[in-house]
């Protein structure tokens, strides 16, 4: 269990660096700008309680939010994929025996209820995030495109990120 | 009251969410940027010595850039001075220079261009004398305006954002124009309020009209892009590009003008109309 904790601990450091130093860097005429952080809400245990999945998917848009000075944007976005999380698990399709501590990933899950699972969660999370940042509705059709264009490539990301890191079998 | 509790966790997952979602947004509210000092001088100090260590990192990849840029500018330097030593016997000339204006230099630690709202970090904080609404320069042009400030880093907001408007001034004719962003191309600018009998053309210079106190008068914002021919209107507005690249800014200086609290002061004692 600690073992599987530590797990936890470990992808919120190392995907919080990585927004901040690797994606955040990533920038292409304004418009790209991958969110791939929230993996790391979207790999939580299955099992996790309401309080906690709410209360860690606050802190980790939190940290992003203090390192690129926009307090409560990340947070509110990350809530709300927080919140949707457990809806969207029933819609894609809820797999019955689930150990403790196992967690939504390539290799158990398959890569089509993954996928799913991610574009549908990263969809709204970009939503929110990216007219929350604008705070008005003058320039809707370019924030909309900003929210698909980034949907889809963070979501490219996440897949390869499985697939690097989590697709071999469990030692 | 029992038929409240039991409604309430029955429903806790959601009003979890509720609390969560209010405290951010109590956040973001708070996020109007000269409110915000709180955040960026408590958490400043961490992030700012982590974004340090990154920038030391990634600016040795570019020190031969960088190096060319210092080059050109002390010969941009070195010749103002050689026109300052002609005319030193102008008395008047000592008397312009009375109000004083001090540049510091600073390396920028932080920055993006990407989002609506841009803001940017450097390594100089009150310890160097840097104060809240000092401008920001490049000897290229206007970089932003310094927001926040702890013991020895400083936040700012470049010309990318939402609320950075700046009042600037046709080179050739002196007349003032509005400079903003609208959230597209950061090498882009809108230039609006341009009385429409005034002839202005693709490739005039627009510079800083030195009314805010903020900048020195005189600083390069950017050229004139292209003009929308519109006849109705009052008031022509275009495309302005910025003579800086904001994906480039390594090296700044923030400006201090000293004079700029005395025409506050006094700005404040004119009568309302």
């Amino acid at each position: 269990m600690n073992k599987k904790l530590a797990g936890n601990i470990i992808r919120f450091i190392a995907l919080a660096f990585a927004q901040i130093y690797i994606f955040n860097k990533i920038q292409v005429n304004g418009y790209i700008n991958p969110q791939v952080y929230v993996l790391f809400v979207l790999m939580l245990p299955f099992e996790i309680s309401g309080f906690w999945l709410l209360s860690l998917g606050f802190l980790m848009g939190l940290s992003i939010d203090y390192f690129m000075h926009t307090p409560g944007m990340h947070a509110a976005a990350t809530v709300t994929l927080a919140f949707l999380r457990p809806s969207v698990i029933r819609l894609v399709g809820k797999k019955e025996d689930v150990e403790p501590w196992q967690y939504p990933n390539v290799r158990d899950s398959g890569s089509l209820w993954f996928f799913a699972y991610t574009l549908i969660l990263v969809f709204f999370h970009h939503l929110f995030l990216f007219y929350i940042e604008v705070f008005r509705f003058g320039e809707f059709f370019q924030t909309l495109l900003k929210v698909l264009v980034n949907t889809f490539l963070t979501s490219m990301l996440i897949m390869l990120i499985q697939y690097l890191f989590f697709s071999r079998k469990a030692e | 009251m029992r038929n409240l509790l039991a409604f309430i966790s029955r429903y806790q997952f959601f009003f979890f969410f509720l609390i969560f979602l209010v405290i951010s947004f109590i956040l973001i509210y708070n996020n109007n940027y000269y409110q915000r000092s709180k955040i960026v001088s408590t958490t400043g100090n961490i992030t700012g010595k982590m974004n340090r260590v990154y920038t030391n990192f990634a600016s040795f990849f570019e020190l031969k850039k960088s190096n060319t840029q210092l080059l050109e500018e002390n010969a941009q330097l070195r010749s103002l001075l050689s026109k300052r030593t002609n005319t030193i016997s102008d008395s008047l000339t000592w008397l312009e220079s009375g109000l004083s204006i001090h540049y510091v230099s600073a390396k920028v630690i932080s920055n993006t261009v990407q989002f609506r709202n841009n803001y940017f970090m450097l390594d100089k904080g009150y310890r160097s004398g840097i104060k809240k609404d000092m401008g920001v320069v490049t000897h290229l042009g206007v970089v932003g305006i310094i927001i926040d400030v702890s013991e020895n880093f400083s936040s700012g907001i470049s010309f990318l954002h939402k609320d950075a408007k700046i009042s600037g001034r046709i080179k050739k004719n002196n007349q003032l124009v509005n400079v903003s962003w609208d959230g597209k191309n950061y090498r882009l600018g809108d230039i609006s309020h341009i009385p429409s009998h005034i002839s202005i053309l693709p490739g005039d210079t627009i510079q800083t009209s030195g009314n805010s106190q903020i900048f020195p008068e005189g600083i390069m914002i950017g050229t004139i892009e292209y003009i929308e021919d519109e006849m109705v209107n009052v008031f022509k507005k275009g495309k302005i590009r910025f003579s800086i690249d904001y994906n480039q800014l390594m090296y700044v200086y923030i400006v201090e003008n000293s004079s700029r609290h005395e025409l506050l002061r006094l700005q404040k004692s004119l009568p309302d109309e």
